[in-house]
């Protein structure tokens, strides 16, 4: 019998060899295997993720054996494009493997959340601390502008849908390219459905080389996942479940010196902090009600959020049973998490119930499979953003609180004084009220999953039938309640929110079916051949359909009935198809020289009808030095392999991108906008963007070399990696002078490189008896540069807010951060306004830097004595910028820091002169600025939209260093699980994030958070975005 | 090549939007209404609140932020790119396509009303920009960076693209009969060709100081010809409009609905001094109570950073915007304004201009129901100066015509402003007791120097696209005409 050293268990599929014959033999389901072997032979005994070892047969008649699990994973099997296992030996490019043990560690929601830091290269960020928020994964850096940059995500061989189920107002699901910065609501992300502890491994392929076999949709990457599924023998029933609870992690730090008021004077009614000293003298605040008003003592209460954020919670379980014969298998399981976040009441809140059934058969040649994946999610997400006039938004009308205001005094919403009509000012609304009185429901029900059909012709030839599918239907309703102060009340100057109701409706299908063939041929002893020809079709469908209404007529009420208006409906379908035509073919010379080359060609249904076919080659060599010179190999230099590799994917269009378009009519005004139908007369205009017919896809070319050393017996191990890729003819939507009729083009465009380096380094420092310490190193550097854009176009506006742009420009990383600069003479000298003393705005806007990483790095440590088990593991990403919303509108009412600046006494513009202007209206020259900036200015010193320059300040760096996992683990002994019939116990504390480290200039949000969107617009920071929180959990995993 | 057959291609042959028409699909009657809009959405929004700021009926609150770059002359290449943006793509383009599509089709009602609004929207460019986007314009894919033409090349162009729309034959069988879906003028063709003729008549008259003769003689013919003027507003009127989101007067949508706060705009004590010197009733029309204020009260021109309690500066009276209200293009008011400096230019002293003055005040009364048939009696306030110089009657002309446009056709009255200098432009600040009520101040927080602004500066949107955009010129630099 052949068995697993480390659980015992027997391992089926064990093949035996007599040592230089061809006498063989394969271990059946209990591992038990015969083979007529002579006296004195030696037998082999190999299989994937295991140590091969060779025993003497000596007169033994039967040899029981227990195989080592191969702990360094030389040998180790990583699942690469098409679902293919590969030995990772043979590979000639970069690839991470995660193993589910390191997938659920902290037992995260989502399957990206425990990766953050832990692979090179990839960028890994959740979008908020928000139950269910999104996940943002970039591997090997930004390379497309068009706003696309998630990696395709495919399960058990079938690419799966990923949209983002954001919601920014008015606009339908999925915008990856948000710019909104009204209201804009995260529902997660499509892969985000999955369920960890359904995931047997997943392999993040990141080059070109890796993924050109997907073509057309593999231009940023790939993560592929395998799911479990049953094995021969014994039913297994496996038990996971985890209790987290999460706090506030990340929140604005306040000034503590100054109280209500504005201008420097005190003033009951203002949103701001620019009022006198904090003084501790009690003082009447508020609106008067009834003749009464309260006091209280004139301090401040820094305390803000710790008193209004309240514990979340999040419960995690799951069951499996799986099992099976030699011939059947079957795998089923159970997933619900349910959680609850910090802010108060349920308004953020997430479930998800996970359902999965595998199966498969063998009937002689023929091996059948079926995957069936159910997932519900409910959620409650609080919404971002400055509001609009239907409702508040939370985190804007939380800042607006003076800091002398001790939150829990206002959590009574209802009371006289905190009510709608009273609340203490105009120019915001209650927090309490946004978060308990504004709301939305979000539902999902998706449905994806395979059949296979698996056919042996002969030993070389097999063919391959997978048909997936992936069908999601989720509905969103947010409503917004009537906030409108009563005529002759204190509020009644303020303008009322009408309140509203969104119906929002997104369905999305995809259809997958690849037909291959596979070929292996060993030639002769030294070649072997391998390889696969393959047809692959695909197809996209979303229908989108949002109604809204505003001005609700009956309060607490929400429906699209509920209302004077008529409600404004939109509808949009999509649908796109691609073809393809692949095969690979992976030649290897004596186990230690391995060449792959591959091809596909895709038609498109997005390009042009005679333009749609594109061809996407790759190759890649693996060299393992180690195996071709033996003598090299010893006690030093256990491993070593050399690989480099090329590779080409692409990137086709969006649909209907190649005509022009009539769109509904509708007329922007600078805020607001005026929609046809108007009083019974309609209307549809010329689309401002132009298509275009000649459109080819967007091409990424990339090389990569790198090297896997070990050292030490495999207790050092260096991989690394260097990459350049290319991508060219990116289709965007360009913006054109409008004085051709238009503001956009469609058009391939532009040259963006990504240079990078990749390095993982794993040791295992001390490696005894009963301990054990691993650790691992990861870092990468990213060089980004836009190389080209089109002709007489000097930069390209990715995002924008507030005056601050995040432009693409040429020789410039991608995402330049600029804005407003004080006007200065040709000595540097600031130019101000003599009347103010405020600085005068340039015309030009000045680059503030760009969003780019100078370098991230991880660190991950395991620590293990007998069965316990210590981790940890650090997130430490260096330079970048952010534009934050939270610092402007910090500034704007006083609450910041900063705004303390002199003692906020009047002070001179450092190095400040005047203008002198003749009478023809010219500068003739300049003088000393005599002018300070008194009280009454000192507000607009740091209102950017009175000193526009100060939005240098509100872009801050978003560099950090988070601690991203602390676990303590303990594995039952066998002894004691035994007793209670179980296999395996282990028990498990955990915290996640519960550190992080920024610069001193960043005192105001979590530098991961964005609203805009997981992809590239998101990069330019957050617009009113929520908290980040720390987690800490127990978690408990049994298996029957 | 199993790929590359018709098999293949007809499964890929999805790529045609099920929710939007292919362009080829529009007609003039379709794309017409979003155009107008799209000239009512702008000149009647965006740069009616930059017009009536400049044209001091409003002022920036001191409680509030929104238009202190405006009222501060601190506007810089990158403000009000968007709306640059939709005039050209949304307004502009779509007119292009109307009267090409028209002219192919011989459709010359349309043919003459999308050049019509063509003329007028772009002549409100030119006037802003000194230069435009105007003879290499709208070219799509065939030109993406187009000149910037001077803008008297500009106008010459419009001038006579006017007069060739108004040659053609409007009886022909091939003209369409849109009814309301013209929702200029309900589909009356002589309506068009007096707004035609009327803006002529205003585009000579802007350039009458740059280029006198050609303007003269332009004026000149129009009276030889005696073509008709607009006796009725030339607008996007109150039946365009509802008192619901995204569908009423873009001025109100914009400033009332849209921003988190609707008292941005306070009155000016400009033109409330004015008001209330001459006790205009008009006042209770342009203007509304402040929060808690049972009197007409003002700021002074850019005096929102003053120091006064909240209560006083809530108190201050309103800009009385509403949500039905016309955006005039050319109002009928106006009209009369133009015929009246137009006759005097041409016939001084003849009657008519006394009676076209009339008209167009009480015409102004009109728009808010008012009679103002007192004010222009012997001895009342507004009475013409029949006897007086051409300066003063010039002076009397303009004041009233300023007087008539605060709201969304503001922005007319600044260039009417910079073109005559009227009202006079005041030598003390409007809080001096030796103010005179009307004349204009130079606002109190301005940035310029006591420099006004007198153009727009060119978007360095555009200039980021398009090489073409000519060199930078300061706000304070004069337009073309602007000789006076």
């Amino acid at each position: 019998t052949v068995t697993d050293k480390s659980d015992g268990g027997p391992i089926p599929g064990v093949s035996i060899l007599v040592k230089g014959s061809s006498i063989g033999a394969q271990t059946s389901v209990d591992g038990k295997y015969s083979i007529a072997a002579p006296a004195n032979a030696t037998l082999v005994f190999k299989f994937v993720g295991y140590t091969t070892k060779e025993v003497t047969v000596g007169s033994a008649s039967t040899i029981n054996i227990a195989m080592d699990q191969d702990s360094k994973q030389l040998g180790e099997v990583v699942v690469t494009a098409l679902g293919i296992s590969r030995e990772k030996k043979a590979l000639g490019y970069s690839t991470t493997a995660i193993s589910k043990e390191e997938l659920t560690k902290a037992s995260p929601v989502s399957m990206m959340d425990g990766l953050q830091g832990k692979v090179a290269g990839a960028e890994i960020s959740s979008q908020s601390g928000a139950p269910g928020a999104s996940s943002k994964v970039v591997l090997r850096g930004y390379a497309s502008v068009s706003g696309n940059n998630q990696p395709l995500y495919v399960v058990d061989g079938v690419p799966i849908n990923n949209t983002a189920s954001s919601s920014a107002l008015g606009v339908a699901a999925g915008g990856s390219t948000s710019t909104s910065v009204s209201r804009t609501t995260d529902f997660g992300n499509g892969a985000n459905d999955i369920n960890p502890n359904d995931i047997e491994s997943m392999s993040i392929l990141k080059g070109a080389a890796a993924t050109s076999l997907y073509g057309s949709r593999a231009a940023s990457g790939v993560i592929i996942i395998t799911t479990k599924s049953g094995k021969a023998g014994k039913t297994k029933v496996d038990f996971n479940s985890s209790s987290t609870f999460s706090s506030v992690l990340f929140t604005p730090t306040l000034q503590s010196l100054y109280g209500q008021g504005w201008d420097g004077s005190y003033d009951s009614q203002e949103n701001g902090s620019w009022g006198p000293k904090l003084d501790g003298v009690n003082r009447v605040w508020g609106n008067t009600v009834g003749g009464q008003r309260l006091s209280k003592p004139y301090v401040a209460n820094t305390n803000r959020f710790n008193d209004f954020y309240t514990t979340g919670n999040e419960f995690n379980n799951s069951i499996a049973i799986s099992g099976g014969t030699e011939k059947n298998t079957f795998y089923l399981s159970y997933g619900n998490v349910s959680s609850d976040g910090i802010i108060p009441t349920d308004v953020d809140s997430y479930n998800r119930n996970t359902f999965a059934l595998r199966g498969s058969t063998t009937l002689g040649g023929l091996k059948a499979s079926a995957s069936l994946n159910y997932v519900t999610r409910g959620a409650k997400a609080v919404s971002t953003g400055q509001g609009t006039n239907t409702g508040a938004t939370l985190f804007q009308e939380l800042i607006q609180t003076p800091v002398d205001i001790n939150i829990n005094t206002i959590k009574d919403y209802n009371n006289v004084y905190n009510n709608v009509d009273n609340y203490f000012t105009p120019y915001a609304q209650n927090p309490y009220f946004t978060i308990n009185e504004n709301g939305n429901d979000f539902s999902s029900e998706r449905l994806f999953g395979n059949t296979g059909l698996d056919y042996k012709f002969a030993n070389w030839i097999s063919a391959k039938w997978t048909v997936g599918f992936d069908v999601t239907d989720s509905k969103l309703k947010d409503w917004q309640a009537v906030a409108a102060p009563k005529v002759g009340t204190p509020n009644a100057s303020k303008k009322p929110f009408v309140g509203g109701v969104q119906e929002n409706s997104d369905f999305r299908k995809e259809f997958n079916s690849d037909f291959m063939v596979n070929l292996d041929q060993k030639i002769n002893s030294d070649f072997a051949i391998n390889g696969l020809v393959g047809f692959n079709v695909n197809q996209r469908e979303a229908r989108i359909v949002n109604t809204r209404v505003e001005g609700l007529i009956l309060d607490g009420f929400y429906d699209l009935s509920n209302s004077a208006n008529a409600p404004a409906s939109s509808a949009s379908y999509s649908k796109r198809r691609l073809v393809g035509l692949l095969a690979q073919a992976n030649l290897s010379f004596k186990d230690y020289l391995y060449l792959t080359v591959n091809a596909r060609n895709d038609w498109s249904s997005t390009l042009p009808k005679d333009k749609n076919s594109f061809f996407y080659p790759g190759a890649n060599l693996g060299f393992v030095v180690t195996d071709a010179f033996k003598s090299l190999q010893g006690s030093t230099l256990s491993f070593a392999k050399l690989r480099a590799s090329i590779g080409k994917t692409g990137n086709d269009a969006s649909p209907y991108s190649i005509a022009n378009y009539l769109t509904a009519g509708s007329a922007a005004l600078g805020f607001g906008q005026l929609n046809f139908p108007l009083n019974g007369v309609g209307s549809f205009e010329v689309s401002n963007q132009i298509g275009n017919p000649t459109l080819r896809p967007e091409l990424t070319t990339e090389y990569e070399l790198g090297t896997d050393l070990r050292f030490f017996n495999n207790r050092v191990g260096i991989d690394l990696a260097y990459y350049n890729k290319t991508t060219k003819d990116q289709i965007l939507a360009v913006p054109v002078s409008a004085g051709s009729g238009y503001t956009s083009r469609i058009t391939n465009f532009g040259k963006i490189e990504n240079k990078g380096v990749e390095l993982a380094l794993n040791l295992t420092p001390i490696k005894g008896d009963h301990f054990t310490w691993d650790a691992t190193y990861t870092y990468s550097k990213l060089n980004n540069k836009v190389l080209e854009l089109p002709n007489g176009l000097k930069e390209v506006v990715l995002n924008t807010a507030y005056g601050v742009d995040m432009v693409a420009t040429v020789g410039q990383p991608l995402g330049v951060i600029k804005g407003h600069a004080a006007k200065t003479n040709a000595k540097g000298q600031v130019i101000v306004n003599p009347s103010n003393g405020l600085p005068i705005v340039a015309q030009d806007k000045v680059a503030y830097g760009n969003i780019n990483r100078k370098f991230s790095m991880g660190l991950v440590n395991r620590f293990t004595y007998d069965n316990w088990a210590l981790g940890c593991s650090f997130d430490f990403r260096k330079g970048g910028l952010m534009y934050s919303y939270t610092s402007r509108l910090n500034d704007f009412v006083g609450n910041s820091v900063r705004s303390t600046l002199n003692d906020r006494r009047p002070f001179l513009v450092p190095n400040s002169v005047n203008e002198v202007i003749g009478t023809d209206g010219k500068v003739t020259g300049y003088v000393e600025n005599t002018t300070a900036i008194n009280m009454a200015n000192i507000g607009d010193y740091f209102n950017q939209t009175n000193n526009n320059s100060a939005s240098r300040s509100q872009v801050i760096d978003k560099s950090f260093i988070k601690m991203r996992d602390l676990t303590l683990s303990y594995q039952f002994p066998k002894s004691l699980v035994g007793a209670l019939k179980a296999d395996n116990a282990s028990i498990s504390l955990y915290g996640r994030n519960l550190f992080v480290w920024v610069p001193k200039e960043n005192s105001f949000i979590d530098p991961e958070v964005s609203t805009f969107s997981n992809d590239l617009a998101g990069e330019f920071g957050e617009f009113g975005g929520g908290p980040s929180v720390r987690s800490y959990g127990v978690s408990l995993k049994v298996g029957f | 090549a199993l790929l590359t057959t018709t098999a293949c291609q007809d499964f890929l042959d999805v790529n045609k939007d099920p929710s939007n028409p292919e362009v080829g699909q529009g007609q003039p009657v379709s794309v017409f209404p979003a155009a107008v809009a799209s000239t009512a959405g702008t000149a009647g929004a965006q740069y009616a609140i930059l017009g009536g700021i400049w044209s001091q009926y409003w002022t920036q609150s001191a409680t509030a932020n929104q238009f202190k770059d405006i009222d501060a002359y601190n506007l810089t290449a990158s403000s009000l790119n968007n709306t640059f943006d939709e005039v050209y793509s949304g307004a502009l383009n779509d007119y292009q396509f109307v009267i090409k599509k028209s002219e192919a089709s011989g459709d010359w009602f349309y043919f003459l009303a999308g050049t019509v609004m063509k003329a007028y929207t772009l002549q409100i460019m030119a006037d802003l920009y000194d230069k435009v986007p105007y003879s290499e314009a709208f070219q799509g894919l065939d030109n993406l960076t187009p000149k910037y033409d001077d803008g008297d090349k500009v106008y010459a162009g419009l001038i006579a693209e006017l007069d060739n729309a108004l040659s053609k034959d409007f009886t022909a069988a091939t003209n369409s009969t849109p009814g309301t879906r013209d929702i200029v003028f309900g589909g009356k063709v002589d309506s068009w060709k007096r707004f035609a003729n009327t803006l002529k008549l205003k585009m000579y008259l802007r350039m009458i100081n740059a280029k006198p003769t050609e303007a003269l003689a332009g004026i000149q013919k129009l009276y030889t010809d005696n073509v008709g003027f607009l006796t009725t507003d030339a607008a996007m009127g109150a039946g365009n409009f509802q008192d619901a989101p995204d569908k009423s007067n873009p001025l109100y949508e914009y400033n009332n609905r849209r921003l988190n706060t609707t008292t941005n705009l306070r009155a000016s004590t400009t033109f409330m001094s004015w008001l209330k010197a001459n006790n205009d009733p008009r006042i209770a029309s342009v203007y509304k109570f402040g929060t808690g204020a049972t009197t007409y009260s003002s700021l002074d021109q850019g005096d929102f950073n003053n120091l006064q309690s909240t209560a006083v500066r809530n108190a201050i009276s309103i800009a009385n915007t509403t949500p039905l209200a016309p955006v005039h293009f050319i109002s009928t008011a106006e009209s009369y304004f133009l015929q009246a400096e137009a006759i005097e230019r041409l016939t001084p002293g003849a009657a008519t201009a006394k009676a076209a003055y009339d008209a167009g005040v009480k015409a102004a009364f009109a728009q808010y129901s008012l009679d103002g048939s007192s004010f222009i009696a012997a001895g009342g306030k507004y009475e013409y100066p029949v006897a007086g110089s051409f300066e003063q009657k010039l002076e009397a002309i303009i004041t009233q015509k300023w007087a008539s446009m605060a709201g969304s056709h503001a922005l007319e009255a600044y260039f009417e402003k910079n073109r005559t200098g009227y009202p006079k432009t005041s030598t003390v600040y409007s809080n001096n007791v030796a103010y005179i009520p009307g004349q204009f101040v130079y606002p109190k927080e301005g940035v310029t120097q006591g420099l006004f602004a007198k153009r727009l500066i060119f978007s360095d949107r555009d200039r980021q696209r398009n090489p073409n955009v000519p060199a930078m010129v300061s706000l304070t630099t004069k337009v073309w005409w602007d000789v006076k």
